[in-house]
């Protein structure tokens, strides 16, 4: 690594790649050489290597608030499953599900649909280099996505190459961290762009 | 349903200076916004029978009142987004129009830069991960926006930085001949293209000024207005639409255009009788909260054809002496931008105008004026436009 802020633990070797439909395991991200950096600047904040230093001052322009259990339980649906709603009357998918549909005005009418496991397309998006959320590694890609089967969600994506960022670029979903406060956690999904090339090359 | 048209006149107003107002709480720009005012209708705080404060932050209803030390009248505290002081004003008048009360006061302010940043508060710091908009700051909804203007209409990057730095410039040039603007300094186009980036593809001269500042007005009833002063301002129409998150939850939402100004820009066209907006109107104070809002607004309002504002913002149009100018006062980019005074600071403007005060910025007699806020993301927000006419 680049950054003379990190040093690399010894037991980022012997990391154990997990394959699930929504998981790459550590080799899958090291196949991209030229994310290597950004992966370890990622990586720091995942323990498995110790920041020597503070690496941004921006992007903690407000202290995070600490996450509410009981606000997370009543949406752990929607956050930790990606589940958008399908409107029964109407068809359409809309993410946070709603108790009235957007379209047909339909009430109570949404079945679940799992999103996590569908990729998306980009549909537009902004590169933002004064973030206020917590940040390891600017710009953040602020990205609103339209899912396959239809669906629209505003997603922060993470282990990307700003430079490779576009409008239609392919992603799929990944579950993080957002912030830490007051000793909780909060996790939501980001996405990532679909390596599919890399994995092709992987199998020959 | 009925028109608002000339039933309620502006007879006086007041707006402090725009900017970082270290030296002065938000209690004296609400004294120094008020006084103005009472001053310019010439009449004595003692005559207002009610008011309506438009605040964006912690303060209420009970601020205004315990600052301006009314005698126990009705003060109603508005919150509406960056369309605030013009909801503020849109109640306002449809109690004089109902001939509930015969004199009122309308007043916005916010003082922002006590906050100790650059930028706005970011929705991110919740509870919870916000599902529906993670991370996402202001500048973020029109940046995306921007981008997405640049892949419906082709545009290339460098297109696009020269038409959005064009309309910085203007506001620059606006906002230089205004003693009360927050910036006042001419930019060029070179300066504005090349500035550093904030959230891509927006740069520094793309962002407005987040600044302290109040302004209010004065209301009568139309047929009292000449005993108050001859130079009266009418309201002619008003609109105010609220997105329902069809941004968000419509896959099929372009996000090149904000059906909330096309919705209220609607209802106040149809309240004045506009039939063309581009040829009836002479001088538009619009959202610029970013540069690619102003020129996506142009488009909504009809001041153009979609697509198109490149063209008419490079050609000048939009100009001081352009044949429709949009923010003769330098627009939320120079004058700044106290989200819950803005929009009375639009009317102070337009109203200014009218009475041919506007000193260096004067048009040449400008009969029919339009004041147009937009807050939130496009499909998830609120959009409002009022339409102001000379009287007679």
């Amino acid at each position: 690594l680049d950054d003379p802020s990190l040093d690399v633990d010894q037991n980022i070797g012997i990391t154990k790649a997990r394959s699930t439909a929504n998981t790459k395991g550590l080799h899958d991200f090291l196949t991209f050489r030229t994310l290597y950096q950004i992966f370890g600047v990622r990586l720091a904040a995942m323990a498995h290597t110790v920041p020597k230093k503070k690496t941004l001052k921006r992007g903690n322009l407000y202290p995070p608030v600490r996450p509410s259990a009981s606000a997370i339980w009543r949406d752990r649906d929607a956050i930790f499953r990606l589940h958008a709603g399908k409107c029964r009357s109407c068809g359409s998918v809309q993410y946070p599900p709603q108790r009235i549909c957007s379209r047909c005005k339909a009430k109570d009418s949404m079945e679940p649909v799992r999103l996590s496991d569908r990729k998306a397309r980009i549909f537009t998006y902004t590169l933002d280099n004064l973030a206020q959320v917590p940040a390891y590694d600017l710009p953040i890609v602020d990205s609103i996505l339209d899912f396959e089967g239809g669906g629209r969600g505003c997603f922060l994506m993470t282990d990307r190459d700003p430079r490779e960022v576009k409008v239609g670029l392919e992603v799929e979903m990944t579950f993080r961290r957002m912030h830490t406060a007051g000793g909780m956690n909060n996790y939501f999904w980001k996405c990532t762009p679909v390596r599919a090339a890399g994995r092709e090359k992987e199998s020959k | 349903m009925e028109s608002i048209k000339d039933k309620v006149a502006i007879i006086g107003m007041g707006c402090t200076k725009f900017g970082e107002n270290w030296e002065k709480s938000v209690d004296d720009l609400i004294v120094d916004a008020a006084y103005e005012a009472y001053q310019d209708a010439g009449i004595e705080q003692k005559d207002i029978q009610a008011a309506w404060f438009g605040t964006t932050r912690l303060i209420t209803g009970e601020n205004l009142a315990g600052v301006l030390k009314f005698d126990y009248i009705p003060v109603t505290r508005v919150e509406n987004l960056c369309a605030t002081a013009s909801d503020a004003l849109r109640n306002a008048a449809f109690a004089v129009a109902a001939g509930v009360y015969d004199l009122v006061l309308v007043l916005g302010a916010d003082k922002l830069k006590d906050l100790g940043t650059g930028g706005l508060d970011s929705a991110e710091i919740q509870p919870t991960a916000r599902v529906d908009y993670p991370g996402a700051a202001p500048a973020h909804f029109f940046a995306r926006m921007a981008t997405r203007y640049m892949h419906r209409y082709g545009l290339a990057f460098e297109e696009m930085k020269q038409a959005l730095g064009r309309i910085a410039v203007k506001n620059h040039h606006n906002g230089a001949l205004n003693p009360k603007a927050h910036f006042q300094r001419e930019i060029t186009l070179e300066q504005a293209v090349n500035a550093p980036t904030i959230s891509w593809p927006l740069g520094l001269f793309d962002a407005c000024g987040v600044s302290d500042g109040a302004a209010a007005a004065i209301l009568t009833r139309a047929d009292m207005a000449k005993k108050f002063r001859d130079d009266y301002v009418l309201i002619k129409g008003m609109g105010l639409a609220t997105g329902a998150r069809q941004g968000f939850l419509q896959d099929d939402c372009d996000m090149v255009h904000m059906e909330e100004t096309l919705r209220a820009s609607r209802q106040a066209f149809a309240m004045a009788g506009i039939k063309n907006a581009f040829e009836e109107i002479d001088i538009a104070e619009v959202h610029d909260c970013f540069t690619i809002t102003e020129m996506v607004i142009c488009e909504d309002l009809g001041f153009c054809p979609r697509g198109r504002a490149r063209e008419y913002i490079e050609a000048g149009i939009f100009d001081l002496k352009g044949k429709l100018a949009v923010n003769p006062d330098g627009g939320l980019k120079c004058f700044g931008h106290p989200l819950g005074a803005t929009g009375l600071r639009m009317v102070y403007e337009i109203y200014k105008q009218m009475q041919g005060k506007a000193g260096p910025r004067q048009r040449n007699n400008p009969t029919l004026g339009l004041t147009h806020n937009h807050g939130m993301n496009p499909g998830s927000g609120v959009g409002s436009v009022t339409i102001l006419g000379q009287r007679d």
